[in-house]
C-alpha cells in the first residue's frame, strides 16, 4: 500500500507521529491552537447564553487565548512543533485579549 | 467613578502582562524547553518596561496621597491648584497601554505601517479618557 507521506516511526514514542505531522505539514499545530480557540470561545459563550441569557464574550476570548497559551508552552518542549514567532503571536493575542476583558467590566465587576 | 475604573483596568493589564511573560519565560527555564521566550528581543524590553510602568504607579500614588492627606482646602477653594493625586496613576499607567497595544499589534501584523494607525489610534483615544477623567475629577465635567 503506497503513502503519499512517510509513515511515522513510533517506536521511539508516540509523539513522533505529532512531530512527523508537523514536519509534512507546517500549519498542523497551529491549526490545533486554532481549533482549540474557536471550541472555547464557540462552546463557553453558547453554553453561557442558553444558561443566563447573555454571553460575556471579552472573557471567553480570554480564557480561548490562556487555553491556546498553555498548549503552545507544551508544544515548546521539543523543536519541530512551533517556533518562536507562533509562541510570540499566542502572547500577543493573550495581551490584546486582557486589554479587551479588564477594559470591558463595568463598575463593581472586576474593578 | 471613571477614574477609578480607568486606572484600575490599565493597572490589571500591566499586571497580567507581568504575569504572562514571567509565566512563559519561567516555564522554558524550568523545563528546559526549546523554543524560549526570552530570545524574542521586544517582548523582554517590554517586560521592563511595563515593570517600569508599575514601580512607578507605586511609587507616584505613595507622593501623590502624601500630599493629599497633608494638605488642605482653604474656604472658598473650588480645586486644588496641582491636581496632582488626580493625575496619579494616569500618567504613569498610559505607557502601559501604548507599549502592550503596540507589542500586540507588531507581532500579529508584522510590523506592517499600514494597521499602525488602527492601535495607535486607539492607545490615543484610550489616553485622551484618561486625561478626561482625571480633569473631570479635578475641576469638574469636561463636557
Amino acid at each position: 500500500m503506497g503513502y503519499l507521506y512517510t509513515p511515522p516511526n513510533l517506536t521511539s514514542g508516540v509523539d513522533d507521529a505529532l512531530f512527523s505531522i508537523a514536519g509534512s505539514t507546517q500549519a498542523f499545530p497551529i491549526g490545533i491552537l486554532l481549533f482549540v480557540f474557536i471550541i472555547v470561545v464557540w462552546g463557553g459563550s453558547t453554553s453561557q447564553k442558553n444558561k443566563i441569557g447573555y454571553a460575556d464574550y471579552p472573557m471567553w476570548f480570554l480564557l480561548a487565548s490562556l487555553s491556546c497559551l498553555l498548549l503552545s508552552l507544551v508544544m515548546t518542549m521539543r523543536t519541530g512543533l512551533i517556533t518562536l514567532s507562533t509562541l510570540g503571536i499566542v502572547i500577543a493575542l493573550n495581551i490584546l485579549t486582557s486589554f479587551w476583558f479588564f477594559m470591558s467590566k463595568a463598575k463593581g465587576e472586576m474593578n | 467613578m471613571g477614574l477609578i475604573k480607568y486606572t484600575t483596568s490599565l493597572v490589571m493589564v500591566a499586571l497580567f502582562v507581568i504575569c504572562i511573560l514571567f509565566f512563559a519565560t519561567n516555564f522554558a527555564v524550568d523545563n528546559d524547553s526549546q523554543i524560549i521566550l526570552s530570545s524574542d528581543a521586544d517582548y523582554v524590553s517590554m517586560q521592563s518596561q511595563v515593570q517600569a510602568n508599575a514601580t512607578q504607579f507605586s511609587s507616584d500614588v505613595g507622593t501623590q496621597s502624601e500630599a493629599f492627606f497633608t494638605s488642605a482646602i482653604k474656604s472658598g477653594d473650588v480645586a486644588t491648584e496641582s491636581g496632582g493625586q488626580f493625575k496619579a496613576g494616569i500618567g504613569t499607567m498610559k505607557s502601559v497601554a501604548t507599549s502592550s497595544l503596540s507589542a500586540g499589534f507588531n507581532k500579529i501584523t508584522g510590523e506592517d505601517n499600514n494597521f499602525a494607525i488602527i492601535f495607535g489610534t486607539i492607545s490615543a483615544i484610550l489616553v485622551f479618557f484618561g486625561i478626561a477623567y482625571a480633569y473631570k475629577a479635578w475641576k469638574g465635567d469636561v463636557d
